[in-house]
This record gives C-alpha cells, structure tokens and sequence, in this order.
C-alpha cells in the first residue's frame, strides 16, 4: 500500500510551525512514514530558529522517522503557493526501502563529499531507486566578514577581488555551490539510478540556507535521501528559454572556469552590454533578475544548460556554473516562457501517485503572484494528488535516459506512478 | 465566531508581520476600509498613506472603469516606497505600501494569499 500527504503551516513561531507539520502529517497518513521531504522559508531563522522547529517537527513523528530537506525562497502545494512558511511532503509503502547519508563541506570539497555521501548508501533492494539530492546552495562571497555588492564598478578593486573569490569558497565556504562539479562526478558513481536535485537558500538574497537532516541543523552539506521501490518514476527538466541567435566565444576565462574576462576577444562586461543592448546603468543591484531573461548558455548533449551572470566586478562577467564549453549562446525568455515550460514538465504525466517539484527560485520571485498559474497548471494535471513544489537556488534532474540536466531557471519533476515495473 | 472586520484585520495583520510591508488596509469605496492600528505600521513617512487615504475615492474611479477589462493590480512608486493596489473588486482594493527596492516577486505571492483569504472572508469569487 502506498499513502503520501502534505502538510503546512503558514505559523510564525517555529515551534508552533514544527508542531503543525509534524501532526499534519500524522493526522494525514495512515501508516509511519517511511520518509519525509520538509521545507521551510528562512523566516524561522528570526522567529525561534530552525533547532526548535525541527525539534518541533520530529516530536510529532515515530524516532527514526527521515527528515531530508531544508530552507527554500517559496514552495508550492495542494494548498497554494507561498514565500512564508514550511510544508512537508511524507510517504508510506509496503515494498520501499529508504537511506539517509551526508558528506560535509561541499563548496570547499566537492569531491570529498559525495565520496562519502556515496559510501553510506545502501545497494539497492527493488527495481527504482530515486535519489533526492539537497545541496547547500550558493551564497554571496565574504571578504574580512563583508559582502560585496553583485556589481562593482571599479575595474581594480572589482579584478582584484574576482582573483580573490576562490579564497572566501575555500576558506569560509560562502559562493557558488559548485552543483555542476558535485553532480557530474556522483552520476559517474550512480549511473543506472534516478536523481532530483534542489540547493538550499533563503529568500533569493543568498546570505544563508540551512538543510535539515533528521533531528539536525546542517550547513555546507551534501544530503541524499535515497528512495528504492517498484514504482515507476519519471523525471523531467525545462527553462522554456529560446536561443536568440547570438553567439559568443569566451576567449579569456579564469582559472576557476567561471570568470569570464574576455568574451569575442574584448572585456566581459562591454561585450555582454553591446550584445544585449544594454546601457552601463543596468549593471547594478538588479543584474541578477535582469540577466535572469538574457542568461548565457551551453550546450551540453543537446540540452542547453542556462546560466546567468551573477557578478559583474569591474570588467569581469561570473558564470553562475563552470563552462565546460566556451562556445556560448544568448538565450532569452519571458514570463510567458516561464509557466510554458512549467505545462511541459507536466505534458505526459498521468494518474502519479506523487509529484515532487523543484524551480529556481528567481522563477517566483520574477512570477510574483502570477506563480498561480504554475499551481492552477499543477492542480489541473493532478488534481489532488499530493504535490510538492519548491523555488531553490539550484535544480537538476539526472536519469540515464536524459542525462544531467541542470542550469538556472530551470523547472524540474520527479513523478511517482503505480506501475510496478516488472 | 469573529466577524468579518475581525477576520479582515487579522488577515491584515498577518501580512502586515513581512519585514517589508510597511503599511496595509482594505480600502472601500465610500465606505470606512479596513484599517489596522497604525501601531502596526512601520511607515515612516506618514504622509504617504495620509494623502493615500485622502484619495482613495479618486483611485476607485480609475479601477472601476478598468474593472471590466480585468484590472487586476496597480503599482505607483513615491520615491522610496511603493503603493500597491491588489483589486479585490470594483469597489474594493487591498493597498499596501513597500519600499521601492523590496523583493517584490516574493511579497507578491504573499500579497496574493492576503487577497484570496480576504476574498474568502468575504464570499467574492
């Protein structure tokens, strides 16, 4: 028998929201849950702190119970669409084998860290295996304990401190979440397996996330929840994004291969303006959203991964992920393109007995309330079919039949049908 | 069981606990609009939603002549802050004020849930 439920709160306390999700999911299934997929926005950092609502989570729940998840700008469920709050998503099966690992430091050992997320996984008992993978996502470099701005518009002191970034990722793990590096090396350890992947964050600013791994409050972690059953499962990327046919080279990049100094032979950040039309001023605060629907792009076995700049320091344009290619193109897309793609994720599914969602995170915040139209587009494909969706700082999906997909904007499901595969 | 003001202003009171809402009421045409303490406020500029409250009734006439074309949403920026107009009908708006420079995107879904519970209090479709 298989039984999955989502549970909410919209409480501002902590211990009151923990306590609403756990007994949600106690009054909703009928049997212990085999796992549980808990969510919340970063609210509860000012409001109790995240011990107490976790601790407040698992008093409701059987010991033991796995709890994998951790701080998202906004989620989406059979209820609605929220930026404050936590939902959780639980899941009983008779025939379903769950695991938990974690391997630590991610932004300063990637490698190291999926070795040893990888080593406490279990082999695999039943015929699917999904991996939910929660990666701490990105977060603004630090320099002697201040932020940078995401624009400097000092050529020296914006190169010097671009020459300086992989220092504050080393030293105090604060920058990119090196996503592509860590999923590309585990699927080469688990490639017959089916992965959905979200990275941590908090409301878009990228100050701080938190992952939540059972009874406790991580950081910097790589968590798999590894999921083994009969069911049938379907995993599906877009970002609805449309080449506008401008190419680009990247003739100089840095040693990190995410510093772009040089593209078609002239600096970055000059090039980016010419080819988008942009005047000077829109190199600020905004460059973030603003690149959100001109992001550059490689193609990686006929998906285009997007990537937007990030930071624009002096003259140099940072690659939110490391260029494999340095072929580039220019994408760009529109609201319209947003929830599109959100239809094609959904296009064939039918009858799931569950639906687990993740978006980047910019996507709610450019959507706004029009975010509804994804949820009314969900709610028509499933109906009430229990959903969870949630708007993070790093998505992808890897099946052997589509491979690594990842990048910015995009839209990932993994769908759980009935089918018992034989 | 709460009345409806009581339920309005709890729902305001709510929204009204984000970090970047500065201000928020039901406002009514021709009628007193749900207003909550201004205790609850954190505008500084006070003159903003004193002139906002003084035209309210001009704002109405606008919506309501958009109100057939689907008027959904209006948002004027006053320097360092922005008003927000979520319509609930013709007649009926939530109004809210938010710095300028606010994550607006992720207010927004907010805003919205506002809106529908407001909806719901009052039976609108």
């Amino acid at each position: 028998m298989f039984e999955a439920a989502v549970a909410m709160s919209r409480k501002w306390d902590a211990g009151e929201a923990g306590s609403e999700v756990g007994k949600g999911i106690k009054e909703k299934l009928k049997k212990p849950p085999k796992f549980v997929l808990l969510f919340s926005t970063i609210h509860y950092e000012k409001y109790g702190g995240f011990q107490k609502f976790l601790d407040a989570v698992n008093k409701e729940l059987p010991e033991g119970t796995p709890v994998v998840g951790g701080t998202v700008a906004g989620f989406m469920n059979n209820y609605g669409c929220y930026t404050r709050g936590a939902s959780a998503m639980a899941v009983y099966d008779d025939e379903m084998d769950v695991a938990v690992s974690v391997g630590y430091n991610a932004k300063r050992s990637p490698r190291k860290a999926v070795d040893t997320v990888i080593s406490g996984i279990p082999n695999r008992q039943f015929k699917n295996r999904l991996v939910v993978s929660v990666i701490s996502g990105g977060m603004v470099p630090q320099f002697m304990g201040i932020s940078p701005k995401k624009t400097i518009q000092s050529n020296l002191i914006g190169n010097l401190l671009s020459k300086t970034f992989d220092l504050s990722l080393f030293f105090l793990q604060k920058g990119v979440a090196r996503e592509e590096e860590i999923l590309s090396y585990v699927i080469t350890k688990m490639p017959n397996d089916k992965l959905i992947s979200v990275s941590t964050e908090d409301n878009n600013e990228m100050i701080i996330n938190y992952q939540f791994l059972s009874k406790k409050v991580v950081n910097n972690a790589i968590i798999f929840l590894v999921v083994d059953s009969n069911h049938e499962l379907n995993l599906r990327t877009d970002h609805g994004l449309k080449p506008t046919g401008l190419t680009v080279d990247v003739t100089e990049l840095a040693s990190d291969k995410r510093w772009m100094r040089k593209i078609n032979g002239k600096p970055a950040k000059q090039e980016l303006l010419r080819l988008l039309n942009w005047p000077e001023q829109y190199v600020d605060e905004k460059i973030y959203t603003r690149s959100f629907y001109y992001p550059f792009a490689s193609e990686k076995n006929g998906f285009l991964t997007p990537f937007i700049s990030g930071l624009i320091w002096g003259e140099s344009v940072y690659a939110t992920y490391q260029l494999t290619n340095k072929k580039l193109r220019l994408l760009s897309g529109s609201g319209s393109d947003v929830i599109s793609s959100y239809s094609k994720v959904l296009s064939d599914v039918k009858n799931p007995l569950m639906v687990f969602a993740a978006e980047c995170g910019i996507r709610i915040g450019n959507l706004g309330s029009k975010v509804y139209l994804e949820h009314k587009q969900m709610k028509e494909t499933v109906g009430d079919t229990p959903f969870l969706s949630v708007y993070v700082a790093g998505e992808a999906t890897f099946s052997p039949e589509f491979g690594l997909c990842y990048g910015n904007h995009t839209v990932n499901a993994a769908v759980l049908y009935d089918q018992v595969s034989k | 069981m709460a009345s409806q003001k009581e339920a309005i202003l709890a729902v305001l009171d709510d929204l009204l606990r984000e970090e970047d809402i500065l201000a928020a009421m039901v406002a009514r045409r021709g009628f007193e609009g749900y207003i909550p303490p201004g205790s609850k406020f954190k505008l500084k500029n006070v003159s903003v939603w004193t002139t906002l409250q003084n035209t309210m009734g001009d704002f109405f006439n606008i919506i309501s002549k958009f109100s057939a074309q689907g008027l959904d949403k209006v948002y004027f920026e006053l320097g360092e802050h922005e008003v927000v107009f979520f319509v609930i009908h013709a007649d009926m708006a939530l109004v809210s004020v938010i710095p300028a420079l606010a994550n607006k995107g992720l207010l927004e879904v907010e805003m919205e849930n506002t809106r529908r519970d407001i909806k719901k209090i009052l039976g609108v479709k």
